[in-house]
């Protein structure tokens, strides 16, 4: 069979990337902003005054990921780009780009999700087989999630409230963590002991999640030692909050497996970088002896590749979209009814 | 020799096809806040009804504001790519530009748009020559401005563009690389509108600065000395007061930032970057060159994200501390 290349285009948020991908899973070249080389360029990166500068750099990251490949653009198979969710502004910058390269190349444009992007970034590791169950953990989602298919998704369980990235991020915020929120959590938790009584959410049969109970317990923990004149002490509430956020992922897993008899879990989305999460997983994968796929922190962050590797199956379905094609700043992916 | 042009700065998406500089067809759209829905399939409509393609298209005229943020980023985005992909040159007009030379007066002519920030104007002569620029915090003192100065009957309030005249002004304009057509925010205009040459007034606000950013500021810097030679220059951002400044020597290609310094207070608002880009928007030199502390993280992050990048090592300059050199080139 001949094969696919697809270029893939992600502006969703501060890091304007392009990546080109050979049949869904192969990498070909990915340039990301931020890791251009300034010399090979005309005048070097633009300078930064305003916050984010997708439209003063993408066409020289093209210009870059070009190079790179050997390639042009007429030599790719389709163009996708990351349409949902994100930043509206930075979202439509890629968007209008991409619709530009697929009226002059005559080349069909794919809109991706940022999910599946998040999801398909486990073909770069190991190819997906399916029957599988895709635990999506980010700011926007957390589900179980089965996948018979490319792109047939049946959710499991979801979040009642909150989103676990979101608690994450709110968590941060009252320990007064700086941005990132997530990651900072981990580093202070690495340093404390789980030494608070927080609630257990969820300490049931279900498979959905809830994050809201457990994000209040925090703030008024903090609140009322404030109010009693004590410290709070900032590694072990992180440790404390970690633990049981992170304790329900794990076992409403657990349930989902053994409820669904799963041979293959895969783990997607931006909190997927959280190493207690990567730890307990594979623990309790290697105890139900199940096969576990968890794609490399450089493919946890946003990125053009995995856009590229979402988009294959699209390709292969002639799922295709048209220069009408609008940005949207939210987007539940998957279809609860499915 | 076909163009196209491009303007999506205001509510109103207009896309416009010449050839041979007569007006072919124009299309005018209300975007409805979504410029991503109507403006490529414009393009597209307005070539398909002419029975030509993108790459009939020989030259591309957009329009990078100022205006709707959103906006501009999309047309500017999308101008620059299909010139970038076609290989076709690509030439920028300001919004207020447009409407100049749209609308003849016998007089000055005084064209503003408006913004959550403010008013912005630029006044022009009758033959569409930049006076000067200015920004207005208020509608309420702009009005006191235009009073002051009897210009009520100057101001431009029609949107219309006259499209033979905007072609034949585009004739004059040199083509810029696809690369480096981008928007003009309010925003920037803004900050860089608030830096200005020295005085011998500032004085007094930029040794406090400077002493409240380095000890030995005083002893280091003689600022009254060297300010009167002619290589070197020194500006500095005042909004309220003096908040920053910067200090540099200009030799022939090279330019050296010999200091800049920004009030603690105000730091993180992008004011040493504005700083910096007023340089290198007036400097004749091609390159530029720093020094800085190899700990001053803030510092060295803040010239990388502007594109310097470290070429060279002076050991323990500072102490036992090296210092990095950077170097950018315009």
């Amino acid at each position: 069979m001949k094969d696919v290349i697809i270029l893939g285009i992600e502006s969703s948020c501060d890091e304007t990337s392009i990546s080109i991908v050979k049949n869904g899973y192969e990498e070909i070249a990915t340039t990301v902003l931020t890791q251009m080389d300034t010399h090979a360029l005309y005048g070097g990166v633009v300078p930064e005054i305003a916050s984010r500068m997708h439209t003063e750099n993408i066409t020289m990251v093209l210009e870059d990921v070009l190079k790179k490949a050997n390639m042009s653009v007429d030599e790719v198979d389709a163009i996708a780009v990351t349409y949902a969710p994100g930043l509206l502004g930075s979202l439509l910058v890629g968007v209008e780009f991409a619709k530009v390269l697929s009226l002059v190349y005559d080349k069909p444009l794919i809109a991706t999700h940022h999910i599946a992007g998040h999801i398909y970034a486990n073909n770069l590791v190991k190819r997906m087989e399916f029957p599988l169950l895709a635990l999506v953990v980010s700011g926007g989602h957390t589900e179980l999630v089965l996948m018979e298919d490319d792109y047939k998704f049946k959710v499991l369980g979801t979040t009642l409230d909150d989103a676990i990235g979101e608690c994450f991020d709110k968590a941060a915020r009252v320990l007064g963590l700086p941005y990132p929120g997530g990651p900072n959590v981990e580093k202070y938790a690495k340093l404390g002991e789980h030494t608070y009584d927080l609630p257990i959410p969820m300490n049931n049969d279900e498979l959905n999640f809830s994050f809201s109970g457990l994000k209040s317990a925090v703030i008024n923990l903090a609140h009322n030692e404030e109010q009693r004149g004590n410290e709070v002490r900032k590694y072990d509430l992180a440790r404390s909050f970690q633990d049981v956020a992170i304790d329900q992922v794990i076992r409403k897993t657990k349930l989902a497996i053994e409820q669904n008899n799963i041979k293959r879990v895969i783990v997607a989305g931006g909190v997927s970088a959280n190493g207690y999460l990567r730890d307990s997983m594979q623990k309790l994968c290697d105890e139900l002896d199940v096969d576990l796929s968890i794609p490399p922190l450089k493919y946890c962050t946003d990125n053009a590749t995995m856009i590229a590797c979402a988009a294959y199956p699209q390709f292969m379905n002639k799922d295709f979209t048209d220069l009408s094609l609008r940005a949207k700043s939210q987007e539940y992916f998957f279809n609860k009814n499915d | 020799m076909k163009s196209l042009f491009i303007d999506t700065h205001d509510a109103e998406i207009i896309i416009a096809l010449y050839d041979n500089k007569t007006l072919v067809e124009s299309s005018i759209k209300e975007s409805m806040r979504n410029h991503s829905d109507y403006t490529m399939p414009m393009i597209k409509d307005i070539l398909d009804k002419n029975n030509i393609t993108v790459h009939d298209l020989d030259e591309i005229i957009v329009v990078n504001g100022p205006g709707s943020f959103t906006g501009v980023r999309l047309g500017v985005t999308i101008a620059k790519t299909l010139a970038y992909t076609l290989n076709i040159p690509i030439k920028a007009i300001t919004s207020l530009e447009v409407y100049a030379l749209s609308n003849s007066k016998e007089t000055k002519k005084l064209v503003t748009i408006n913004d959550v920030k403010g008013v912005f104007g630029a006044l022009y002569t009758s033959d569409n020559k930049l006076i000067g620029e200015m920004f207005y915090k208020s509608n309420k003192e702009f009005q006191e401005y235009v009073e002051a100065n009897h210009y009520e009957d100057i101001i431009i309030n029609s949107n219309k563009i006259d499209f033979d005249n905007l072609i034949n002004y585009m004739d004059n304009i040199e083509p810029t690389v696809a690369h480096k057509v981008n928007p003009i925010y309010i925003k920037v205009i803004e900050a860089l509108k608030m830096i200005r040459e020295y005085k011998k007034e500032d004085l007094l606000s930029i040794d406090k600065i400077g002493s409240l950013i380095h000890d030995d500021f005083l002893n280091t810097f003689d600022i009254e000395n060297n300010v009167n030679l002619d290589y070197v220059h020194i500006y500095v951002y005042e909004d309220e007061e003096v908040f920053g400044f910067i200090q540099i020597e200009e030799h022939f290609e090279i330019t050296d930032i010999i200091n800049i310094a920004v009030l603690p207070s105000k730091q993180g608002n992008g004011i040493a970057s504005s700083l910096i880009q007023y340089v290198l928007n007036n400097t004749n030199s091609e390159k530029i060159l720093l020094e800085v502390r190899e700990t001053n993280d803030k510092a060295i992050n803040l010239y990388k994200k502007m594109g310097f990048i470290e070429i060279n090592r002076r050991h323990n300059y500072y102490g036992n501390e090296d210092a990095i050199i950077m170097e950018r080139s315009i």
